[in-house]
């Protein structure tokens, strides 16, 4: 029964709840994410967005509930074994590791998937070497599509916020990631740094075969991107279909629109 | 001629003792840097790894004692991390710092149960007798001393330059919530600064205990490297390093050129000027990021 869950979505959470105190951030959330797609999930501020991709991505467990992974059960682990399953996310406010340069940052993605220990490293010969080699190629890689090669020793913290960006992003995709958690992207980008993002991620969808969950508030970047778009309102999922079928949708309108009248 | 030679000899002298400073000031920064804490306790545990080589050493000689040290260091910090610093995470940094506090008394408290309160001396078999470069001459144990200092500050500066769990530990450090998103253990690698920090506690009891000999008032070494990091900024190790040559040099000038004009204690007050006017002018030090909250 597993495996025929395992053949169709990649990314499975069923019925989560998530409550701080009192507060109930996520009300039985259900997401059904295929393999290869890039899914948006959109709502109001406050809705539960980020809360949910820190559930998925094991920051906070789910009171109730369970999130599969790859056909696996990924409901209790800890963040720092999702990397090495093949998740990596970006982060809403910048996360940038501020004491190191630009190209250390990404290699520090590639802790999960180096195998050498402390003292091999040290003495850095044999296999610990090669390995440092093929990863700082990966590195080399990863800064090239970003187009970041010419700032790999320049301190991150240093670049223009938009580049910064670019560097959180090559920092996930350094955990060679099967699926790849946005959360908000394109905040406080310009229209034409927006525009160059977009096309990153289409490449990495489309060329590399990467799954997106995509958070973000500017709906013509999430129309535009998004094979299915997913509706938070108040932690309860309140639709989910085709960006044509959600903006059409009157419980989206409302949860857009209605909100303001609610206020007084 | 003779008096510039004199100078000379102060300023080598102060610097040799100087590499010192910073590698008691590098134990500091190896917590600071893996968990942004002032580990009052560093001064507890060099006292706690002196007395155990010395305690030692009638027993299996040298080598083995400091072996034997070396894992009793490993087994302290990193019970220190799992007993008393992991459930203080996400604690304030004053509630961390009393914590460390804490683990100095019950360190002190052990190593007087163990070892009794009887100052002991410590003998490294380095001669005595000084070196004679041309006309300015450097004490023998001072440069050995220094050398090994030197040594360890740059092994640590590859460890966090060029390993997997240094890299880490820097991560650590600048983001715990995004390390841990690119698969970085958080505890283990806690526990490898710890126990790095305890092998540095071994490395500064053992030559400033063969120094100023092995008694309780060495856990006051803390002070002598309080000055250091604030000169150099807490976080950064090469900060720490050029700060721990500047307060030597000061120091040894200082008691050489104005010590002999106005009594002797000019030693211990010029390193805490230095300091104050940093604080003053640069309170993130020589090399620290600015953001630094100070306690």
């Amino acid at each position: 029964m597993a495996a025929v869950l395992a053949q169709r979505a990649i990314l499975d959470v069923k019925n989560v709840h998530l409550a701080f105190g009192g507060v109930v951030a996520l009300a039985g959330v259900d997401l059904q994410v295929d393999p290869g797609e890039i899914y948006s999930i959109i709502g109001p501020n406050g809705a539960g967005k980020t809360t949910m991709l820190n559930a998925i991505s094991g920051v906070f467990r789910p009171t109730q509930g369970s999130i599969h992974f790859a056909g696996r059960d990924c409901t209790r682990l800890r963040t720092q074994h999702m990397a090495g399953l093949g998740i990596a996310r970006t982060f809403q406010n910048l996360a940038l590791f501020r004491g190191m340069t630009v190209e250390e940052n990404v290699l520090v993605g590639r802790h999960a998937l180096m195998r050498a220990g402390v003292f091999e490293c040290g003495i850095h010969f044999g296999r610990a070497r090669a390995e440092e080699k093929r990863h700082r190629g990966n590195v080399a890689a990863i800064l090239e599509f970003l187009g970041l090669s010419h700032a790999a020793r320049e301190p991150a913290d240093k670049l223009p916020y938009g580049l910064q960006k670019r560097v959180d992003l090559g920092r996930a995709l350094a955990v060679d990631p099967k699926l790849l958690l946005l959360d908000e992207p394109m905040a406080g980008m310009n229209h034409g740094e927006k525009a160059a993002l977009m096309a990153l991620v289409t490449e990495l969808n489309r060329g590399r075969g990467i799954t997106v969950i995509l958070i973000e508030h500017d709906m013509g970047v999430v129309m535009s991107l998004s094979h299915r778009v997913a509706v938070l309102d108040h932690g309860v999922k309140i639709a989910e279909g085709t960006p044509a079928e959600v903006s059409a949708d009157e419980r989206v309108i409302h949860a857009y629109l209605g909100s303001e009248e609610e206020v007084h | 001629m003779g008096e510039l030679m004199f100078g000379i000899e102060l300023l080598i002298t102060g610097m040799l003792i100087g590499l010192m400073y910073s590698m008691v000031a590098l134990g500091f920064v190896l917590i600071y840097k893996a968990s942004s804490v002032f580990n009052f306790a560093q001064g507890a545990m060099t006292l706690f790894a002196a007395l155990t080589v010395v305690g030692l050493i009638p027993h299996v000689g040298f080598v083995w004692s400091l072996l034997i040290t070396a894992v009793v260091m490993c087994v302290v910090a990193v019970g220190a991390e799992r007993i008393v610093f992991r459930p203080l995470m996400g604690s304030s940094q004053l509630t961390i710092f009393m914590g460390t506090v804490g683990f100095a008394s019950i360190l002190e408290g052990a190593a007087q149960m163990i070892w009794g309160t009887k100052p002991r001396g410590l003998k490294l078999g380095i001669p005595a007798e000084p070196l004679k470069l041309g006309e300015v001459f450097v004490s023998k144990p001072d440069l050995i001393s220094a050398a090994i200092a030197g040594l360890l500050v740059i092994a640590i500066i590859l460890f966090f330059k060029r390993t997997k769990i240094g890299l880490g530990l820097r991560a650590i450090a600048d983001d715990p919530a995004a390390a841990q998103v690119v698969g970085i253990p958080l505890h283990r690698v806690w526990a490898v600064a710890w126990a790095l920090a305890g092998m540095v506690a071994i490395a500064s009891g053992v030559l400033w205990g063969s120094r100023i000999g092995v008694h309780f008032a060495m856990s006051l070494i803390a002070l002598k490297a309080l000055p250091v990091l604030i000169i150099g900024g807490i976080d950064s190790v090469a900060g720490v390093i050029v700060a721990g040559l500047i307060v030597g040099a000061a120091e040894a000038l200082g008691e050489g050129y104005i010590g002999t004009h106005i009594g002797g204690g000019v030693q211990d007050v010029i390193a805490y000027v230095v300091a104050l006017l940093f604080l003053m002018f640069k309170p993130s030090g020589l090399f620290g990021q600015a953001a630094i909250q100070r306690l």
